[in-house]
């Protein structure tokens, strides 16, 4: 925002007002508690100056309230595993917290609809809708732990978003708390609804419109049938050929996948999937859907890759062995814990052609800068993971280095045509460079977005669009004249 | 007044002038939207047919950019000749890109291929102080900024001016069937339909026609010889080789009907049998064509004002109460007076209306459809 | 004898740096903490306490702070979030060094000094003390001593203890030196007694055995052995468990055995952390290593043998609660399964949430009841949705929690560990 954020209320008066509004149980506010809501699953950190956990829309309601009226930022938080810092409270103000607003609240199968709490973990849906012989599409690698709401704010992915969209694409239904206090509710179990599609802009809007208090998502069926190839290449130009070659022969593989061998082996150590570990590139997709031609397409894909150099193929057998291939790639992220104490992973999207040249750049940032760096990625839709592995105890130099060597990263896949972030969202992390993908009239009507939903400039301020105080290069203003 | 941009920055600058002028504007693609007498004599009329051509096919990364004013007909045959396809099938194949993506109008394929909200990866517009504004890029996945796509799809011109657009595309399938049956009732229809929805079969178009007392399914299907064969199998009834001469004049038929009434409703799937069973029994009621696998349904109602007014409203109701939504498609400029009480404010009108005075603060676009 | 200031602990030492670190704070853990689940704060989640843990590495927290006292106690030490940490943080190091490391840095009450000098010197160690404690808890309990002590102050904790006392008379009989195999002879093995089993349980520890004869397994009863430790390594007295586990090693290592066979979970656990427990000792971690790779669960040891002798037929409807320590301390998941499946008419229902903690944890239905009473209701629900007539288990204090939910709860089901089913199956042959 152009405006610097004024503070508001804070300290002991915050604290008792929240406690008077919301009842003890719901606030925190000493310095140990604060201290563990100033991180999340990426590499930024900053304190609140209060957490409040809010059982209903009411409290959501009536903190906004409070806090408009006395000038303080909300920041929702779903369960802190964020890649871009979008929990992170870098202006201060009140973290609230959903994880006690995490229940479905309606399955109902017969509309292909769950109203469901912003709390409740993404898997917990799919588990729940099982039975019915359905489930929720997105599948971060982190679903196991997300939640919902936190999927909405960031408009999550996952490995097999591929074929059947993201999350923007299954939600029908919104109850939104403006920083106001307003509660507002957008669309319900139909397919559509009136108007302008708010829905559509709240999505991934990573909080800066206002707090979600309730979803109501589509629910697909489960397919009939899967099948899982895992192919081991040589290098990864070879393996990216590969994909290339996937695409092109018109098969619409429900994931394809891609992990470098840096990766691989600390996957390996964490689940023992079986994935080679000579291998340059391992190659992981599958396909789903109706049984019938399935392991015509299965065939047709070994084919690619044995065409394209494959060394070894792999086809999962049985469910458990198809549980625990795709069990390394989605703990992939975490197991870096293996290799190096810390990690910073960047989420750049090119055009998937342009993954040998954009991959070969990687590198060389990699070597310019002396770090490590694993690839770990959504191929098929270009999305690339690329993970720097660094040791944060070596003080604050080697972070500085490591976000310049990630920013070299974002260059490299706008240079390609790309987006700096394909789903971890912007957050805190990339808010400087947002300016690098648009210019300042692209910026300037998001903007109209923002103050239409948000004029006090209240809700998850400094996220996703250039702070003069901390964007020196890049504020909105200069980027502006230039 | 006639304005007729031939590049993204005359389109710019012409809003601009209109707004400074306080003109009001009415954007214009391939007319098929428009009713005849919609300009009013003070209104500009902009022409977006100036802005064509595909800017970018790039089959290996299945998109296209391609500027507005391009019919969707030549972005079709464009890429067909690379082997690939818009999944898009609105009614009007005369119909602009722009204009697809301003009505939001799609035909029967959204169960399979998403609608065009889905498969809309970015977008220039031209606003009305004069600049462009991009969102999106042309990678198929991307959150950078809020999404203001999603935001110009349903936007009808009123907050600026699609100038270029990029989607995803898909390969053209090998093979395409459909089959057409009979049901004794919306309830069979319905419960047939639902079946397939629940399958992994993703059919093309699932479609329940009901006119004159017969209710029938139409279900098409698209890609691999075996799962067309088996979607048609499971869907029952005759074969037809070509799905086009059964769905083109189900699609068409309804937009392009200038008598009486067209309401369309977007309601629950579970809502569909009670809403089409109660409909094809209000007065004037000619036709209902349900899209199954979303639950929009459009009704066609006939007779003098008096009956069609009040069947529409009756419609409008019970979608409403269905927990969903409807509104008139096409309606006879002699019915309008009649029809617009019905005119509600949906939930977060006063976003609505934020949004439209930011983009337009002069509100010269669109006047009489301004959505706020 | 002299009561120490700072609970039992003369040094101690906190939590492992370098396991810190191989958290990276991705929040997969969340879902799996039954605290986190219930409390809904980040503080109770295991990503959590390992930050506070940090912080108090980093000086940003003190170590005698009752905000880390309070969530540190509050863990469970189940393990859940070991068996989801994509990294291999080992959580339970983790939180049993701030224990100790909370032991030494914070005064306690004379009062609660006294309990765990009582509970940790002069009870757990000495079996003959413990039998005879049994003996008297089983007698309060037919004597309703709970409804009358319940009114009186620590009355409710006291009763609350006397609840989870089993049914079933403790037996007196100790277990014969030694059962033979029958027939060929497929391994030898020596049984780990335990310290509570021994004394409440010396029933399941007599069917452990026999289970393994009739599968040609010799088995030695060792009578030189003690408590191994476990629950002073989770309360955060790892010298006394030092002494423990340098006596069982002393006393069993020489044994020409294939393993130490152990059938509690929570026992086993810490018997095959020795290693670690002794990391820092020159003379004795070598010999802790090597006595540690030999311990082996009943089950573990039993499933991997494979069965020679085929059980008799039972007919009931059998449902298994996994005990953490052996679920996610030992990573045993399906041989369990395996050997249930493996009895002829058993049908074997899977339980929800069956990698769940039940809320015994130790001695956490003690120090904890308001949040062990959740988590038993939250397993005794999903108990109730299998329509099983047996809980199977495989660990005392799981054992005795699950029955004393279910006998609150008026279930007919009832619990058992795996070896007395075995036991009983081998019997109805």
């Amino acid at each position: 925002m152009a405006t610097p954020f004024v503070a508001g209320t804070r300290g002991a008066v915050l604290h008792r007002g929240l406690v008077d509004l919301l009842g003890e149980e719901q606030v925190l506010w000493q310095k140990h508690d604060l201290q563990l809501y100033e991180y999340d699953g990426a590499v930024d950190t900053a304190t609140p100056d209060a957490v409040v956990i809010p059982r209903d829309t009411a409290d959501v309601a009536n903190l906004a309230r409070f806090c408009s009226e006395h000038n303080v930022p909300l920041v929702p938080r779903g369960a802190g595993t964020g890649l871009s810092g979008g929990a992170i409270p870098v202006e201060g103000g009140v973290v609230v917290s959903f994880a006690r607003m995490s229940r479905i609240l309606e399955l109902d199968a017969a509309n292909l609809r769950a109203v469901v709490q912003p709390g409740l973990v993404n898997l917990h849906l799919s588990t729940a809708a099982a039975p019915h012989g359905l489930y929720f599409v997105p599948d971060p690698s982190s679903q196991k732990a997300c939640t919902i709401g936190g999927n909405v704010a960031e408009n999550s992915g996952g490995p097999h978003t591929l074929a059947y969209g993201v999350t923007t694409n299954h939600v029908t239904g919104l109850e939104i708390v403006l920083t106001d206090g307003t509660i507002v509710r957008l669309g319900g179990k139909a397919h559509e609804s009136e108007g302008y599609d708010l829905i559509g802009l709240f999505v991934g809007s990573e909080g800066t419109l206002g707090l979600i208090t309730e979803i109501t998502v589509r629910l697909s069926p489960l397919p009939e049938d899967k099948r899982t190839v895992m192919a081991a290449f040589p290098t990864m130009d070879l393996a990216s050929e590969a994909v290339s070659a996937i695409i092109a022969s018109g098969l619409v593989p429900s994931a394809i996948e891609l992990m470098d061998q840096l990766a691989t082996v600390a996957v390996e150590a964490s689940v023992g999937a079986g994935y080679p570990l000579d291998a340059g590139a391992i190659l992981l997709a599958e396909v789903d859907g109706p049984r019938d031609g399935l392991d015509d397409h299965r065939a047709r894909i070994e084919e690619l890759c044995r065409a394209n150099g494959a060394t070894s193929i792999r086809v999962a057998e049985t469910a458990l062995e198809r549980d625990r291939l795709w069990a390394g790639r989605k703990g992939a992220f975490a197991a870096m814990g293996r290799l190096a104490p810390d990690y910073y992973v960047q989420d750049g999207v090119i055009p998937r052609t342009r993954l040998p040249d954009v991959l070969r750049r990687i590198a060389e940032v990699g070597e310019r800068y002396g770090v490590r760096i694993a690839n770990v990625f959504h191929a098929g839709d270009g999305n690339l993971h690329p993970l720097i592995l660094f040791d944060g105890s070596l003080g604050p130099d080697v972070l500085r280095q490591v976000k310049a060597a990630g920013v070299e990263i974002l260059r490299a896949c706008l240079d390609a045509g790309g987006s700096i972030t394909g789903e971890h969202g912007v957050g805190m992390e990339k808010n400087c460079e947002l300016p690098l993908q648009y210019g300042p009239d692209d910026l300037a009507a998001m903007l109209h977005v923002k103050r239409a939903f948000d004029p006090a400039g209240l809700a998850n301020p400094a996220k996703i669009f250039p702070t003069p105080s901390r964007c020196r290069e890049f504020s909105l203003h200069a980027a502006r004249s230039v | 007044m006639q304005l007729d941009p031939s590049d993204a920055r005359e389109c710019a600058a012409a809003l601009r002038s209109a707004a400074e002028a306080r003109q009001t504007v009415r954007v214009r693609g391939g007319g098929t939207k428009a009713d005849p007498d919609e300009a009013l004599p003070g209104d500009a009329v902009l022409r977006t047919r100036g802005l064509s051509g595909v800017v970018d096919h790039v089959p290996a990364d299945l998109t296209v950019t391609v500027r507005a004013g391009t019919l969707l007909r030549d972005v079709q045959a464009a890429l067909a000749e690379r082997g690939q396809f818009l999944p898009l099938d609105p009614p009007h194949g005369g119909a602009t890109i722009g204009g697809v993506i301003a009505a939001n109008s799609n035909g029967f394929g959204t169960l399979r291929y998403g609608a065009v909200r889905d498969l809309l990866i970015g977008t220039t517009t031209a606003l009305t102080d004069g600049t462009l504004a991009r969102a999106g890029g042309r990678v198929v996945k991307n959150v950078a900024g809020y999404d203001l796509n999603k935001l110009l799809v349903g936007s009808l011109g009123t907050l600026g001016v699609i100038v270029e657009a990029t989607f995803k595309v898909l390969p053209l399938p090998a093979t395409r069937g459909a089959s057409v049956s009979s049901a004794t009732d919306a309830t069979s229809a319905f419960a047939r339909a639902g079946a397939i929805v629940r399958t992994s079969l993703r059919p093309t178009a699932l479609v329940v026609d009901h006119e004159r007392g017969a209710w029938r399914l139409v279900v098409a299907a698209a890609g691999e010889q075996a799962v067309v064969d088996r979607t048609l199998r499971e869907a029952g009834g005759d074969h037809v080789a070509d799905p086009d001469r059964l769905l083109v004049p189900l699609r068409d038929l309804l937009a392009a009907a200038a008598e009486g009434a067209v309401v369309r409703a977007t309601i629950p799937l579970a809502a569909q049998p009670p809403f089409a069973g109660g409909v094809s029994r209000l007065d004037g009621f000619e036709r209902l064509v349900a899209d199954a696998g979303t639950g929009i349904v459009h009704v066609h109602l006939r007779g003098d004002d008096a009956t069609i007014a009040a069947s529409t409203v009756a419609a409008i109701a019970s979608a409403r109460v269905l927990g969903g939504s409807a509104r008139t498609e096409r309606v006879a400029p002699s019915l309008r007076r009649h029809l617009a009480a019905l005119r509600t404010e949906p939930p977060g009108h006063f976003l609505m209306r934020r949004l439209k005075d930011a983009f337009d603060p002069r509100g010269i676009l669109e006047p009489e459809r301004s959505l706020a | 004898m002299t009561i120490p200031l700072h609970g039992l602990a003369d040094h101690g030492e906190g939590p492992v740096s370098e396991l810190i670190s191989r958290c990276v704070h991705c929040g997969l853990c969340l879902p799996t903490c039954p605290t986190y689940a219930l409390l809904g704060v980040e503080m109770d989640s295991p990503r959590g306490r390992i930050r506070l843990m940090k912080n108090v590495l980093d000086g940003r927290l003190e170590p005698d702070a009752a905000g880390y006292d309070d969530h540190i106690y509050k863990c469970l030490d189940c393990r859940a979030c070991e068996t989801a940490c994509p990294s291999g943080v080992e959580f339970g190091k983790l939180v049993e060094g701030a224990r100790a490391q909370i032991e030494r840095a914070r005064p306690r009450s004379a009062f609660a000094r006294a309990m765990r000098w009582l509970v940790f010197r002069q009870l757990l160690p000495h079996h003959a003390r413990l039998a005879v404690l049994a003996r008297l808890g089983h007698l309060s309990k037919r004597l309703r001593i709970g409804t009358l002590v319940r009114p009186l102050p620590l009355g409710r904790r006291l009763a609350s203890l006397l609840d989870l006392v089993p049914d079933r008379a403790p037996s007196a009989r100790p277990l014969p030196a030694s059962v033979a195999a029958h027939g060929a002879v497929r391994g030898r093995v020596a049984l780990f007694q335990g310290c509570v089993m021994r004394a409440a349980f010396a029933g399941t520890n007599l069917a452990t055995a026999r289970v393994l004869a009739r599968n040609g397994v010799e088995v030695l009863v060792p009578a030189a052995q003690t408590c191994c430790g476990a629950l002073h390594v989770h309360a955060g007295e790892p010298t006394d468990a030092r002494e423990l586990a340098r006596r069982n090693i002393a006393s069993l290592e020489a044994l020409d055995v294939d393993a130490f066979i152990v059938n509690a979970a929570g026992c086993g656990a810490n018997l095959k952390e020795y290693g670690w427990l002794l990391r820092e000792d020159p003379d004795w971690r070598k010999r802790a290593e090597r006595f540690s790779g030999l311990v082996k669960d009943a089950i573990e040891y039993l499933a991997e043998l494979g069965l020679s002798a085929i059980p008799g037929s039972l007919d009931a409807t059998v449902t298994y609660d996994d005990p953490c320590h052996l679920l996610h301390g030992q990573k045993v998941r399906d041989q369990p399964r395996a050997l249930l499946r493996a009895i002829p008419g058993v049908r074997f229902v899977e339980l929800g949430e069956a990698d769940w903690c039940c809320g015994s944890a130790g001695i956490y239905n003690v120090t904890q009841p308001d949040l062990s009473r959740q988590l038993l209701h939250r397993k005794v629900e999903h108990i109730r949705r299998t329509g099983a007539d047996l809980v199977v288990t495989a660990n005392p204090g799981c054992e005795m929690q699950l029955a004393a939910g279910l006998r609150a709860d008026g279930s007919p089901a009832s619990v058992i560990h795996l070896m007395d089913l075995l036991e009983r199956a081998y019997g109805a042959r």
